[in-house]
């Protein structure tokens, strides 16, 4: 997996490409902690390029998510391709997350 | 793409080759009744091996051989452990045209990324439709997964509380990983075509697990625990055996 972090006016942009699975815990970490030091109101994860997530990566979505609450920073899954979109609705992310469209 | 290639050597005297050395060669093909063939992954890669290996063996398994092993139509892949032995009943499925016999350490598994490779093979020899390929994919990456982890690793706990349990749980995994009588337990994926389905077989040689498969996610913000669901949810049938050491994983073509 590779990742991209943006700082904009209401929030943060981290686009997301590639594999991402339990190898890549380490490096997610760090979009983690940018989520932490971050201002805003929303984050929004462009997943446009991102083939694949495992159950690890979804458990990385939901870290992610712990860390933005407490702020009042929702978190938005964006353009998830077909394949990661059917992982994220088996979790029931959308009870959870902003998924669009 | 694969029918032009060189097509391995199957029936009744399969053939082996590999990149090790070639006594350990000669000694596996005679102690089994196999005729020895030649390897180079730069010649497999361009085209240039005439015959491919049914039984490709390797002393340290990599993504690249794996890939061209299984675009010639290997029959078997296997990493040698310490006893330098071709795994039990490997054999009597490499004698069958419509068999896939992967072996490897547990090390070797998480950092190789096997399911994809494996699940492109299975499209490219027909023996699974491409519309089933992310379905098959993502179960076959979340039972080798699982069988590294709870398997082979012998972590039992779960990461579901927050960032610091699963911060925890890597550290957990790469310690075990490091530590050699782990990190050379076998994961075994064998692939069978068995009319009118493909069964998938992922082995450990952890201690088991009770093998249930959850008809919900028990907490929504869990951080683990939904690998055996995917699995139920896109698997057309998800089976357990051998102590829940073995998933099968059955898809309808």
């Amino acid at each position: 997996m590779d990742y991209t972090v943006h700082t904009a006016a209401d929030g943060l942009r981290v686009t997301l490409s590639g594999r991402m699975t339990l190898i890549d815990h380490e490096k997610f970490r760090n979009v983690v902690d940018a989520i932490e030091k971050a201002e805003g109101t929303v984050c929004i994860f462009d997943l446009t390029r991102l083939e694949f997530v495992d159950s690890s990566g979804l458990g990385m979505f939901l870290i992610a998510r712990d860390v933005a609450l407490p702020k009042k920073m929702e978190i938005e899954l964006y353009g998830a391709q077909e394949s990661v979109k059917r992982i994220l609705q088996i979790a029931k992310f959308q009870t959870l997350f902003r998924v669009t469209p | 793409m694969v029918s032009a290639l060189p097509q391995p050597v199957a029936g009744s005297h399969p053939s082996i080759g590999g990149d090790v050395p070639p006594v350990l060669l000669r000694r596996l093909a005679q102690a089994h009744g196999l005729v020895q063939s030649d390897w180079d992954i730069e010649a497999a890669e361009a085209g240039g091996l005439s015959v491919a290996p049914a039984i490709l063996v390797t002393l340290r398994g990599s993504s690249r051989e794996l890939q061209a092993a299984l675009d010639l139509g290997i029959h078997a892949y296997i990493e040698l452990g310490d006893d330098e032995q071709l795994p039990a009943g490997l054999l009597s499925l490499v004698t069958q045209q419509a068999g896939l016999h992967l072996s490897l350490s547990t090390v070797t598994s998480f950092s190789l990324d096997m399911a994809p490779l494996l699940c492109a093979a299975l499209v490219a020899r027909g023996w699974l439709e491409g519309r089933r390929r992310a379905d098959a994919e993502i179960c076959v990456h979340e039972a080798v997964s699982n069988a590294i982890v709870h398997g082979n690793l012998d972590i039992h706990q779960a990461p579901t509380a927050d960032g610091v349990a699963f911060d925890g749980f890597y550290r957990l995994v790469q310690e075990r990983l490091t530590n050699r009588e782990h990190a050379n337990r076998r994961v075994t994926v064998e692939a069978l075509v068995q009319p009118p389905d493909l069964c998938i077989r992922i082995t450990d040689q952890g201690r088991g697990h009770p093998g249930l498969i959850p008809t919900e996610i028990d907490r929504l913000e869990a951080k683990s625990g939904r690998g055996v669901r995917i699995m139920g949810e896109l698997a057309d049938r998800v089976s357990f055996s051998d102590a829940g050491r073995t998933v099968s994983l059955t898809f309808r073509r």
